[in-house]
């Protein structure tokens, strides 16, 4: 863990400096820079781990942890907006719009996530709730900020939510 | 450009206490000017992130596989 902690701090500082100080790509809500960057890295990370120490059992969650861990999806859903405009919104305009994007992207991804996932599995699975709801804040991070159509950020978020749901359906056997 | 979509928002809202003016857009100018540009750069921003985040995990990667074949001696 320390290792991942130095090497990817280091791979990270060097990501944000290349893309926002070298080429000026504009990124409010850090899509490219932090989320990018993070999910590859860690998928990546995740499959050569998994090769080199190849586990024997499958990871194993308790009611309590789920709980938890719901209590900060629950947390990360409302306060995301924030995190979005917190950065480069300059005006109270461009704070407006970012916020409406981000709520209109999160309410997309998580009706998409909970039709996708009883679609998959006929019930709801907590892993993909969890996680795949999040997915419209992450994704619309990059054009929130240049976004002038909310049907766009609607449609950004529930497309999101459907291949961040199948994607942890069917890649996580694989890490 | 900016004046027009700013106009295009004001006639719509004529009510708004707030009207909106070019100091609202700051990001617009700079779109409409180039819109290719700034799409160009995120996209390269986008590759550069997944081939910068992918070489760092495979240099972490070959760390621990160091550190395991090392203990494993």
């Amino acid at each position: 863990m320390i290792v991942i902690c130095i090497v990817h701090s280091i791979g990270y500082t060097l990501n944000e400096v290349i893309c926002l100080e070298l080429i000026h790509a504009f990124d409010v809500g850090g899509s490219m820079v932090i989320h990018t960057f993070g999910a590859y890295g860690g998928l990546f990370l995740s499959f050569i781990l998994g090769r080199i120490v190849r586990p024997t059992s499958k990871p194993e969650t308790s009611y309590s942890s789920t709980i938890f861990a719901f209590i900060g999806t629950l947390f990360l859903w409302m306060y995301w907006p924030s995190f979005n405009f917190g950065v480069l919104a300059t005006t109270p305009f461009a704070k407006s719009q970012i916020i409406t994007h981000t709520i209109l992207s999160l309410t997309g991804s998580c009706l998409s996530t909970f039709l996708t996932s009883a679609i998959l599995k006929t019930t709801f699975t907590m892993e993909h709730l969890l996680n795949a709801t999040l997915s419209g804040g992450v994704v619309i991070g990059a054009a929130a900020g240049i976004l002038f159509n909310p049907g766009a950020a609607l449609a950004i978020g529930f497309l999101c939510g459907i291949i961040s749901t199948l994607g942890y359906q069917y890649l996580t056997p694989y890490m | 450009m900016s004046a027009i979509a700013a106009a295009a928002y004001n006639s719509s809202n004529t009510t708004d206490s707030y009207l909106i003016t070019n100091a609202d857009f700051p990001y617009y100018d700079a779109l409409v000017t180039a819109p290719f540009k700034q799409g160009g750069l995120q996209l390269a921003a986008t590759f550069i992130s997944i081939g910068i985040s992918l070489a760092t995990s495979a240099l972490t990667g070959l760390i621990i596989y160091s550190f395991y074949n090392y203990r494993s001696q």
